[in-house]
């Protein structure tokens, strides 16, 4: 089958819509959004066991390598798998015939994929024969087998070039002539097949009775390949559900789930009991207590968890399905509790509470009850599940017993040590509702190991989301106490818009260079999201876009050269290939990837100090005061968002720079979409020249000030500034200002005029409507 | 002999009268929304539509969803569908709002060309002719400009007619929310609270309604009406939703005695787990019945009359199902539709 060809098999979607039932892989319904580690409770094997699954939704033939396996093998590795691949999967039936032909009657072949890639078969004619006799009639099964997923799902035409026509295909036809070629087989191994097409075909043409009884009456002849008998029991068990015999089915599923890896996940979908009777019937039918754990299982994970539990616990209390369900249930049951994260941005509603907590009594009953029984092996394990869960449920003292005895066990396993400490700091996090000098030193113990420099903790992707979450929790503390410095330190965005102004920037510099902090700050001092030099760069970013371009320049003389080298390279290298003093008729809102030019003459702090020095040489050299002027309007319109920008691109403020205005409700407090210093620079450089030509060129750059300011401090509304039906009509967002007038008045005669016509569309527009009148 | 002044007095009058009654006699059109994935309609089902002389039904297609950055995908394709006689089809697409998350214009323009490409092959393969597509989405103000770029891509590769539901917060806040740009909006009058709160009902509820219903004299679009003709039973465990029961009756679990009352009339808790027709219901789960009342619906059309001239002449049931019509009979219908117009 070519790459492309997303189908899956019919099994799958027998008779269940799967956009309404969760995947089958055990783990792979919830997110590991939660303080739990698995590997507390699974060792190595049990967790790739837990962790893997089919994605159904991509499944292009979960049997493919499996077939191509077993075909190699049946050709004792003569025939390279490539070709074998072709022939299953990518020929067409002209092809398959005529191989046949060409086998049964010596008639050259015609078709240039069979002349090569039939060669090699052509040496052992008996095998061969039987093999496309096969292929053929399984291809010609393929309209029926097969069908459309609804997962690409958006191509529909793929599979036509090789899948017959329904038209030219009887299904009836393909049972007599199926049932016919599974007579005359001689090779057990495709005898085999035969068996497993033909269950399938009863299946497909609705004759469900049959599709059972031909499996009775053949299984015991499937011996060489288990594969075949599965899969050939996936369909009866599909027969079963058709005659309302779900009992007997959900019981063949079980079987399928725990002896078939590929079709474990199928099997899980299609598990479904339906009434009490019929689960009591499975449970009947089965043979063994592992057969019982099974079914138990999947109920648990469908149904019910506590009671799966419970079931499982009495039938072996050291079953792996009991761990498994263990870990589902944290996992499932936590989502809610911390799938969403701390609403760190509501940090001023108080009555916001900090999470929702678990409130499924039986399972905490159950839990509890294993726990305290000491029947399972993995004692630390079900203590610290039992601790996690009732804090979760807000069962603080039962809790707090369950920690303590999970103390007692946890020895010096790594992973335990981490998940006793994760879930302690949990336990008082939870019965925190501010943060003080007190609860500071009491979660003070658990976050210094947590956010520990030890590499295996520092490193450990499992304790990340916690640590996040904690982040979020401490800075929500932190705000609502008004300690708005430690708050976005700690998380970083918790009070909207906290940095758009130099006051705010030089409070955590002077936070940040306070040395009396707490014994927790400290820790948390030493795991920032940002760093203080982020925070200087930004501090010097202020200064400049306010004009205080002195105290702009001793911050950045403050950030160490490191940070230029290494740190902040990633933000701001790409600006520097432009020059920060050219400005063009058209603004670069993008920065021009294409352009290789690096101009390493100008960093933060160099840029800064040219400027001073332009500014102070047009103060004292009238006859500079204009050309300098100029270069520094165009330095403080490229350092706004309008113009080639970038070169102030911090980390801290990156997403306004990326996105832009229109992505801010409040983008008027943003600095870095001001025009105004810009636009005072243009009209001093114009007011200081003689040239009737460059007083052209700043009017003009004036005029792009004003229309960036408009943009802003117009009622700009988001519904006028993209794909409304306003859009339509872009250019009714321009509104020519006093400075187009200005240039249409005063300076149309001009050389420069003429090239604005050109290249700018706006002014093109505003001119020819002069014109017209 | 009557004055000059008197006489044109007198036309002005009649002239209103005539214009009056012609506003009240607007064609009324009745459809349904249809959001089974199989379409078949029953003899009832069937039968609505021949009283309701219903032209055009609203098929939902399928669903469009994505799990967190992964690529959108179609959900729940409807199977087979045979036409009614006499009956039209505008297929319909339901667009969760986190599949615009995370997107790009480009992104949008691409899903448009998918989604339509997938309408016109479910379409040409059943044999449907169609004229027109609704988009259904509750998109937010993080959403709205993506959501719209998609519209006009649908617009403009499909050159059909690009209809879109709106909700009433979308009504009351379009200066915020925008307005998606589409040829027809259809005014969703139902979905107006939280889902599962036990006090009150998320499908219709006569407080909001009167609210929310001032702010259509603003909307700067005539609106075709959506109305709730449906229930569902709300399955939540231990306070967490389970699962949102369409077309599931109460009764089964109450022939089981297994259902105990509370002082919520529509509130039931579980006495005894057990499975009945694939579901399980575990000993103390909260089963929470949601449905508009017939008052209520009336209620509802009284409302809407009053805003009328922001309407147009056409009402969609949702959706065409039997059950809803044994908890609405035609009559109530009927009613509901002239108490709008």
């Amino acid at each position: 089958m070519k790459f492309w060809i997303k189908f899956v098999v019919v099994f799958f979607s027998l008779f269940l819509d799967f956009s309404l039932l969760p995947c089958g892989g055990d783990g792979s319904d919830y997110f590991d959004h939660d303080f739990f580690i698995k590997e507390v409770i699974f060792n190595k094997t049990e967790l790739e066991e837990y962790n893997n699954y089919t994605y159904l939704f991509d499944s292009i033939d979960l049997f493919k390598e499996q077939n191509l396996v077993e075909w190699e093998k049946f050709f004792e590795k003569k025939i390279e798998r490539d070709i074998i691949q072709f022939w299953l999967y990518g020929s067409k039936l002209a092809e398959i015939d005529e191989a046949i032909f060409y086998l049964e009657n010596k008639t050259p072949p015609t078709i240039e994929n069979v002349k090569i890639r039939g060669k090699s078969f052509f040496k052992y004619p008996k095998e061969a024969k039987a093999f496309f006799y096969y292929v053929g009639f399984a291809r010609r099964n393929e309209v029926f087998t097969t069908k459309k997923s609804n997962y690409d799902y958006w191509g529909e035409e793929h599979r036509k070039e090789i899948i017959p026509n329904k038209e030219t295909v009887n299904l009836q036809n393909q049972i007599k002539g199926g049932i016919s070629l599974y007579q005359n087989e001689k090779f057990q191994f495709i005898k085999e097949r035969y068996i497993f097409q033909l269950v399938r075909s009863y299946y497909l043409n609705a004759e469900y009775e049959k599709s059972i009884q031909f499996w009775k009456e053949h299984f015991g002849e499937i011996r060489l390949t288990d594969s075949m008998k599965w899969r050939t029991l996936g369909y009866v068990a599909a027969s079963y559900t058709k005659q309302k015999r779900i009992g007997e089915a959900n019981y063949i599923y079980s079987l399928l789930y725990t002896n078939s890896p590929n079709q474990k996940d199928s099997a899980y979908s299609s598990f479904q009991p339906m009434e009490d009777a019929d689960w009591v019937e499975s449970l009947k039918l089965t043979k063994s207590k592992d057969e019982k754990i099974i079914l138990w299982y999947l109920f648990g994970k469908r149904f019910d968890i506590p009671k799966a539990m419970n079931e499982i616990y009495l039938l072996n209390p050291n079953s792996k399905y009991l761990n498994r369900l263990l870990i589902y249930g944290i996992k499932r049951l936590s989502y809610p509790v911390f799938g969403f994260g701390i609403r760190y941005w509501d940090y001023e509603n108080l009555e916001m509470k900090k999470i929702i907590p678990l409130n499924d009594k039986a399972l905490i009953k159950n839990v509890n009850s294993i726990a305290n029984q000491d029947k399972v092996k993995n004692k630390f394990g079900w203590k610290i599940a039992a601790a996690y869960l009732n804090y979760l449920s807000m069962n603080f003292k039962e809790g707090d017993q369950f920690l303590e005895s999970a103390f007692k066990l946890k020895g010096n396993v790594e992973v335990f040590e981490k998940q006793y400490q994760i879930t302690s700091l949990l336990g008082k996090l939870l019965q925190m509702e501010t943060i003080d000098e007190k609860s500071e030193m009491t979660i003070l113990p658990e976050m210094k190991f947590l956010f520990s420099k030890d590499k295996n903790i520092s490193e450990d992707l499992n304790l990340n989301y916690s640590k996040n979450w904690i982040r979020g929790l401490l800075g929500v503390f932190y705000a609502r106490k008004g300690e708005l410095e430690k708050a976005e330190w700690i998380q970083r965005g918790t009070i909207k818009n906290r940095f758009s102004n130099l006051e705010n920037t030089k409070r955590m510099i002077d936070f940040l260079e306070d040395n009396a902090h707490s014994p927790l700050i400290q820790v948390m001092l030493q795991n920032p999201t940002h760093s203080y030099n982020d925070y200087l760069l930004l501090l010097g970013i202020r200064y400049a876009q306010v004009e205080d371009l002195e105290n702009s320049l001793k911050v950045f003389e403050k950030i160490k050269d490191s940070y230029w080298e290494h740190k902040n390279i990633y933000y701001s290298d790409i600006p520097f290939m432009k020059d920060p003093f050219q400005i063009k008729i058209k603004d670069s809102y993008k920065f021009d990837y294409n352009n290789k030019i690096r101009l390493p003459k100008y960093n933060h702090k160099t840029f800064i100090q040219e400027m001073i020095r332009l500014k102070k040489e047009a103060e004292s050299n009238t006859n500079k005061s204009s050309k300098n002027y100029f270069k520094l309007a165009n330095a403080f319109y490229n350092m706004n968002y309008f113009g080639t920008g970038g070169f102030y691109y911090n980390p801290i403020h990156c997403y306004n720079w990326y996105y832009g205005w229109a992505y801010l409700s409040d983008p008027i407090l943003f600095p870095e979409f001001s025009s105004t210093i810009a636009l005072k620079y243009y009209l001093l450089a114009r007011d200081n020249s003689n040239s009737k030509e460059f007083k052209a060129k700043m009017t003009f750059m004036a005029a792009k000030c004003e229309q960036n300011e408009w943009y802003l401090t117009k009622d700009y509304k988001p519904s006028h500034r993209s794909w409304s039906d306003e859009k339509k009509q872009d250019a009714k967002d321009f509104q020519p200002g006093k400075y187009f007038q200005e240039l249409r008045d005063i300076y149309s005669d001009t050389k420069y005029h003429s090239e604005i016509i050109k290249e700018c569309s706006y002014y093109a527009r505003y001119w020819a409507k002069k014109s017209e009148l | 002999m009557i004055k000059k002044k008197e006489l044109f007095r007198i036309f002005i009058f009649f002239l209103f009268i005539i214009l009056l009654i012609l506003n009240c006699n607007k064609e009324k059109e009745v459809s349904f929304y249809y959001w089974k994935t199989n379409f078949q309609l029953s003899e009832k089902e069937s039968d609505a539509l021949k009283h309701f002389k219903t032209k055009e039904i609203y098929l939902r297609f399928f669903d469009v969803d994505k799990k967190e950055k992964d690529n959108p995908i179609p959900l729940g394709v409807i199977g087979k569908i045979s036409i009614p006689a006499d009956t039209s089809i505008i297929p319909v697409v339901y667009i969760t709002n986190h599949t615009f998350h995370h997107f790009t214009k480009a992104d949008a323009e691409a899903l448009a060309k998918k989604v339509f490409s997938k309408i016109d092959f479910i379409a040409k393969e059943n044999s449907i002719p169609y004229n027109e597509i609704q988009i259904d989405c509750d998109w937010s103000d993080s959403t709205r400009d993506l959501y719209f770029a998609f519209l006009e891509k649908l617009k403009t590769i499909s050159s059909k007619t690009i209809s879109t539901t709106i909700r009433l917060h979308q009504v009351k806040y379009f200066n915020r929310t925008g307005i998606p740009p589409v040829d027809k909006y259809v005014l969703m009058f139902y979905n107006m609270g939280k889902l599962g709160k036990n006090e009150s009902n998320s499908i219709y509820n006569s407080t909001d309604a009167a609210k929310y219903i001032q702010s259509l004299n603003n909307y700067p679009r005539k609106l075709d009406i959506a109305l709730p003709i449906f229930g569902w039973v709300i399955h939540k465990r231990a306070g967490v939703i389970q699962e949102l029961l369409k077309d599931f009756d109460l009764q089964t679990l109450q022939d089981k005695g297994i259902l105990k009352s509370t002082d919520n009339p529509n509130l039931f808790l579980v006495t005894k787990s057990t499975l009945t027709g694939g579901k399980y219901f575990r000993e103390e789960d909260e089963l929470q019945l949601e449905r508009i009342s017939k008052e209520e619906l009336l209620n509802a059309a009284d409302l809407l009359h009053q805003h009328a001239k922001n309407l147009n002449s056409k009402i969609i049931f949702f959706d065409l199902h039997e059950s809803n019509f044994l908890n609405y009979p035609y009559e109530i219908l009927d009613q509901v539709c002239s108490r709008i117009f």
